[in-house]
């Protein structure tokens, strides 16, 4: 039997060196019904993204196209490599950024390519974020250089794609000489931001530079309506921002070190970590999966790993998952992800109560006791 | 011209044989220019003593007039040691520093005023009491409405006068009513027609005892002997009470039996401390407003007060003018009602006791309760009543409250729960 499966391998193997153009995923040992799919041909470390109509969006050769998961043709949508990509959530719309100078352009187009809405964002955008069909968030970092430093304006926009986008600031830090000498991915990577399931929060990442100190990375939770903010982690430089659970009462952070924690909102205490920096994150849509850097977790155990440089993003029905790495997107299937949690019936409730709680207004335990109350029978 | 002046210094020495160099650089000018004043001195205790001008001016005469060497109480006090100590140790050594405050940063002061609170070349003030009603004041105002009467803290002139030295001046109980009268602090008024008052005016000072008689005995500088509260009516310390209480029973006991003085005493105690309640209440009112966001305007909305800046103040530091209508009630409550009745019951006068103080006082208190129903009602009639912004804006005011030592964390957990089972 092993002799059969080595076999298998370095046919495998020698049909790939014989075709020469077929990449391949190179992962370990995936679980029985797993199956990985040679997608597309990407530039490396560029965005994409997914929708739940079987289209990525993705970045090649410094063209942004919409490509259907099926195989067949794509659609040019700019001849310029996007700077973030995002699917409206019903998948119509597909909003991308794009670098200019030290502005953005933020364009809205729908499948076939038409360009929907355009507006220009100050900076570079760093994420962008579908509230809901008709309100996009978008974070962007604007960097203004000076002979002792550099100041870092990090913002929120808030766009309906037909007003101009309302902005917020969200942190202005100026740094020191040495610290805005570091690579731009690292200054620019300083600013992301997740949505929380309920869309009533964002947690988003802001470089600090205090004086006499090393600079590091503060996580912040805002809630959108009132403004009112808390802080809840402190971690190093390149730690991938912040990702929300699925029940949106917790959040995963990696230290851009060796480990990334789930740590409960709002107060930050830590539930579990993995032995992973948490550059890359993502989450099945119900929560049972997670991408975490090259690794696969499915319910806390690690099932799957793949290239060092893979980056990925799951089907919005959770059959799959499409992973980016040299040069080439991946379509991985077989997975058996659950249903996402529903939304609670006393949703208004639920959302009232995490506003008082993000005011201040009440304690962690008192939102808790709340909430056990309204879940009992 | 020579003779002239050689005939005038003669003159003088003939008419004032006393001390010729005490007055001689000073008199040729002054008994021209300033009669009163020498003639005042000329029947003052200091010419027998032979204390003239410059002992208390000084020799430079340039800085005399430019008003640079004023005469305070430094300069009285190596001779008058024993009244200056006792001045020093009562509320009259206080008088100053409880009614300024650092002019540094406001328009229109005089650098000559630092020396109120600051030595020559010190920059730390003699005193941190500060108060923010002097400062909101025009330097007019100030000066005629605050330091008149405050500035007796470094004046002996504030009482004695300046070059008489007659102490049937400062023994008439007229002397002290330029300043205790008005409406924050009758006494002047609430002793003429208290049974004391009246006797003194019909059977003299023997039969009807007079300011003097019981707040300086025999002759002594400290005019807080005997009290038993701060000058904002707040009552001191059990020990120092007591202390200032057997005081003022000794006073009493040179007409009274110590256990009727007492006893009258003890009864102006339980009207100051009922006065008190209904003042802690009213009080309580403004600062639940304060807490909802209620007062119009609020804190944050008008000039910042002068000492404690965008916040609200009901303590002795408070205001008068800019603040809000309810706040006004409340100044009016506690400044001049509520001393009067506390101050009226001590002096034993019924009127100033119950009609101008503690009638005044409740009838504040409907007015403090009746003005806080309109804000909380306009409040409710201005907002939609969404149960979300009345959930928050309960909680909002209780955790002002907590915060403010208001409530305690078991009734604050409890009061939240109340307001969080009302959300739909």
């Amino acid at each position: 039997m092993t002799d059969l499966r080595t076999g298998a391998a370095l046919l495998a193997l020698l049909l790939g060196a014989l075709t020469g153009c077929t990449a391949t995923l190179q992962t370990s040992v995936l679980p029985e019904g797993y199956a990985v799919r040679n997608l597309a041909k990407v530039d490396a470390g560029t965005p994409f993204a997914l929708n739940g109509t079987g289209s990525v969006a993705a970045v090649t050769e410094g063209i942004t196209r919409v490509t259907p998961l099926s195989g067949a043709l794509g659609q040019s949508l700019a001849p310029a490599p996007a700077t973030s990509l995002n699917f409206s959530p019903g998948g119509e719309r597909l909003a991308a950024a794009f670098a200019a100078s030290n502005q953005s352009v933020l364009n809205l187009f729908d499948l076939r390519g038409k360009l929907l809405a355009e507006a220009i964002i100050p900076g570079r955008v760093t994420s962008i974020v579908w509230r809901s069909e008709k309100e996009l968030l978008v974070t962007a970092l604007l960097v203004r250089r000076y002979s002792f430093g550099s100041e870092l304006i990090g913002s929120l926009y808030r766009w309906d794609g037909a007003a101009p986008p309302v902005a917020t600031i969200l942190s202005d830090e100026t740094v020191r000489p040495m610290v805005a000498k570091l690579p731009d991915e690292v200054l620019i990577g300083s600013l992301c931001m997740a949505l929380s399931p309920y869309g009533d929060e964002i947690a988003y990442s802001a470089l600090k530079d205090p004086p006499l100190f090393t600079p590091y990375l503060r996580t912040v939770v805002m809630h959108l309506a009132s403004g009112a903010t808390r802080q809840v982690a402190e971690t190093g430089l390149s730690s991938g921002g912040p990702l929300y659970a699925a029940d949106g009462e917790s959040l995963l952070v990696g230290d851009a070190g060796s480990l990334t924690r789930r740590m409960s909102l709002p107060d930050g205490k830590e539930i579990y970590a993995w032995p992973a920096p948490g550059d890359h994150k993502a989450l099945s849509p119900s929560g049972a999966y997670l991408l975490l850097d090259n690794h696969l977790y499915q319910e806390g155990r690690d099932i799957a790993s793949f290239p060092k440089d893979a980056t990925g993003a799951f089907l919005p029905d959770g059959s799959g998952m499409v992973i980016s790495s040299g040069g080439t997107l991946f379509l991985v299937t077989g997975l058996n992800d659950g249903r996402p949690p529903a939304l609670p019936k006393d949703l208004e409730r639920l959302l009232e109560l995490r506003r008082l709680r993000m005011k201040g207004l009440i304690t962690a335990q008192e939102f808790k006791a709340r909430r056990a109350k309204a879940s009992a029978p | 011209m020579t003779g002239i002046a050689a005939l005038g210094a003669l003159l003088i020495a003939l008419l004032f044989p006393l001390n010729a160099s005490a007055f001689e650089p000073c008199l040729p000018c002054h008994l021209e220019k300033t009669p009163a004043a020498v003639a005042q001195w000329q029947g003052s205790a200091h010419a027998r003593a032979k204390v003239g001008c410059e002992q208390c001016h000084g020799t430079d005469h340039e800085k005399i007039v430019k008003g640079e060497a004023r005469v305070d109480m430094k300069v009285c006090a190596p001779c008058h040691r024993k009244a200056f100590q006792e001045h020093s140790l009562s509320r009259h050594g206080m008088g100053l520093h409880a009614g300024w405050g650092c002019t540094r940063n406001l328009p229109d002061r005089k650098q000559g005023e630092c020396r109120f609170c600051h030595r020559e070349g010190d920059e730390d003030p003699h005193s941190e009491v500060q108060c923010a009603r002097f400062l909101k004041q025009s330097r007019e105002m100030a000066e005629i409405g605050c330091n008149y009467c405050h500035a007796v803290e470094e004046s002996c002139d504030s009482c004695h006068s300046k070059h008489a030295t007659d102490l049937k001046i400062v023994r008439d109980p007229n002397c002290c009513a330029k300043c205790h009268m008005g409406p924050d602090h009758p006494q002047w008024e609430m002793w003429q027609t208290s049974l004391h008052g009246t006797l003194n005016a019909s059977a003299g000072r023997a039969m009807g005892p007079d300011c003097q008689s019981c707040h300086m005995p025999k002759g002594s500088h400290n005019v807080s002997l005997g009290l038993t509260m701060n000058s904002g009516g707040v009552p001191f310390a059990a020990p120092k009470a007591q202390a200032g209480r057997a005081k003022m029973v000794e006073v009493c006991s040179g007409c009274h039996a110590s256990a009727f003085a007492r006893r009258e005493l003890e009864r102006g105690d339980q009207v100051r401390a009922q006065s008190l309640a209904i003042l802690k209440e009213a009080e309580g009112i403004i600062w639940d407003l304060n807490d909802r966001a209620l007062l119009d305007p609020m804190p944050e909305e008008r000039a910042p007060h002068p000492l404690s800046g965008p916040r609200l103040v009901t303590d002795s530091q408070m205001l008068y003018e800019d603040t809000s209508h309810v706040e006004r009630l409340f100044f009016k409550m506690k400044k001049y009602d509520y001393a009067r009745t506390v101050k009226g019951a001590y002096h034993q006068n019924p009127a100033y006791t119950h009609w101008y103080g503690n009638a005044e006082l409740k009838m504040d208190l409907v007015d403090i309760k009746g003005e806080a129903s309109r804000l909380k009602d306009r409040k409710k009639g201005g907002l939609a009543t969404r149960s979300a912004t009345s959930a928050e804006e309960a909680l909002r005011a209780l955790k002002i409250k907590f915060e403010r030592g208001a409530l305690s964390p078991e009734q604050y957990a409890a009061e939240k729960a109340r307001v969080l089972d009302r959300l739909p």
